[in-house]
């Protein structure tokens, strides 16, 4: 039987008197395309920051390869934040071998290639480079990673068509075909297509976890029909 | 990890150092020059213009000893506040502990402190070549007054000291960092409120305990005073117990601020 690469179990997280996530539990296995979907406020962001050791919960526990986030488990996740995080100071060769210094999974020939497709000057600041061209270098860099878990957080926000079908290629030709991919959006027409299962949060809570077909079967309707039914105002 | 993380700090911190120090270091280097130039053209027709030169030359080595230690600090803070702003979505996913990230700030912070001080006391004496004779000299006797291990005690108590300083610094930015917005401004109130709270707080101890005094007996206060005359007698071993406590104090202090740094970098880490 296949192990469980990420597990969340009553998982509870609160900002003040506000709930964030109220007892949520699922568990995904390796090699399986996740959406996590929800409106603004859902909680998919503190959800993804949870999952990358960035955030502490209140309850519950989050395991990641059996084991609660901490160093050994960023070891493992590829994470892309839904801003740009890399250091605005330093040059594309700078950045790449860092995380070739602190990933042992980071493949630099890969890296090297994906970075190369992008016209990208090794010696270039990150600060000089567009915003699109940036948060495509960040996507790069974390797709690089031959890591167990990739967790992406909005890489789709605030792009441009045709910068969204490079972004989703580029997750689709790189990742680990061992590895869970969660993809947190708001463009589910846009994922639809790649996803194998479906985490839908709304308030916090987890409405929905299944594979997508599975839910087009039985709703009688598209992901995107069903997101829109669910959450029409 | 704890080396990788070190060596990235100390080559942000080089590429914005490095520049200003070897500007201090020429703008030095040009004003004992010149001052050589006069001291060679005494008497003659050079003599106004060189001396002109040379206070020039030795303002703006000055202004750039300033600009040294001013830049180190600032940019050290800098690089712990941007730590917990968007840069920690990419730190923070490292596979580093939050001890060894605040560890490698420290650290850095204090190497590069320590050379900015010896560079620009370097600086100094380059600048000012013709007192040089004469300020080594005043060096080399007040240090001799002094024994070997009160030096120690004394390099040993300001490196305390300096760590404290940025330790209470990352504290102040990490309070600061709790709140939603406007992160810097809290930071900056943090850090007044903290330390006037902690003014405030030293001088209640201090009075509760010059209260609790007047209260003890006679042969008590009999004792103690007995004790201090007799203590003064021995002079060396009363400075030597009170640098020791200075240093356990400092030692203390920055437990504690670490302490607390590090549970709110860990446990309550809030990026924006």
């Amino acid at each position: 039987m296949m192990q469980v690469i990420y597990q969340a179990k009553g998982l509870c997280k609160r900002y003040g008197h506000k709930t964030a996530l109220d007892n949520v539990n699922f568990e995904i296995l390796p090699g399986r395309l996740v959406g996590l979907l929800g409106p603004n406020g859902s909680g998919k962001t503190t959800l993804l920051k949870l999952s990358a050791g960035l955030l502490s919960p209140n309850a519950g526990q989050i395991l990641i390869g059996g084991q609660v986030p901490g160093v050994a488990t960023k070891a493992i996740t590829s994470y892309l934040p839904d801003r740009m995080a890399l250091p605005v100071e330093m040059r594309v060769d700078d950045v790449v071998a860092l995380f070739a210094d602190f990933y042992a999974d980071f493949d630099m020939p890969k890296a090297s290639r994906m970075l190369a497709d992008l016209k990208l000057d090794p010696r270039q600041r990150i600060g000089t480079m567009s915003k699109g061209t940036q948060e495509k270098m960040e996507l790069c860099l974390a797709m690089s990673r031959a890591a167990k878990l990739y967790l992406l957080d909005e890489p789709l926000g605030g792009v441009d068509p045709a910068a969204r079908e490079y972004i989703l290629n580029t997750i689709l030709r790189n990742y680990n075909e061992d590895a869970a991919v969660v993809i947190s959006t708001h463009l589910v027409e846009d994922v639809e297509r790649m996803l194998d299962e479906v985490l839908i949060l709304k308030e916090g809570q987890l409405l929905t976890h299944r594979p997508v077909d599975e839910l087009r079967e039985e709703s009688g309707m598209s992901l995107d029909e069903y997101f829109r039914t669910t959450f029409r105002v | 990890m704890m080396n990788k993380l070190l060596k990235y700090e100390c080559l942000a911190v080089g590429r914005i150092l490095v520049p200003i120090w070897a500007g201090t270091a020429v703008f030095a280097l040009l004003a004992a020059m010149i001052g050589r130039l006069d001291s060679v053209l005494s008497g003659t027709v050079g003599t106004p213009v060189s001396a002109v030169l040379e206070s020039f030359f030795q303002i703006l080595t000055a202004l750039f000893l300033f600009a040294t230690i001013a830049a180190c600090v600032v940019l050290n803070i800098q690089r712990f506040y941007k730590l917990l702003g968007d840069q920690g979505y990419l730190m923070f996913s490292l596979p580093a502990a939050p001890w060894q990230h605040m560890a490698a700030k420290l650290l850095c912070a204090c190497g590069s402190t320590i050379a900015s001080i010896l560079i620009c006391i370097g600086c100094t004496w380059m600048a000012n070549a013709d007192g040089e004779a004469e300020a080594a000299q005043t060096v080399s006797q007040q240090f001799s007054l002094q024994s070997s291990i009160g030096t120690v005690f004394l390099v040993v108590q300001m490196v305390l000291a300096m760590i404290s300083a940025y330790l209470y610094l990352y504290l102040c930015m990490a309070i600061g960092s709790r709140w939603p917005q406007q992160r810097m401004l809290a930071s900056i109130v943090t850090y007044f409120v903290l330390g006037f709270a902690l003014q405030m707080a030293f001088v209640l101890l201090f009075a509760l305990a010059a209260i609790a005094m007047t209260h003890l007996p006679q042969s008590v206060l009999d004792g103690w005073t007995r004790f201090f005359l007799e203590m003064s007698l021995h002079g060396e071993m009363v400075a030597g117990i009170m640098a020791g406590s200075v240093l356990l104090l400092f030692a203390l202090a920055d437990g504690i601020l670490w302490a607390v740094t590090h549970r709110l970098i860990s446990k309550n880490l809030n990026l924006p």
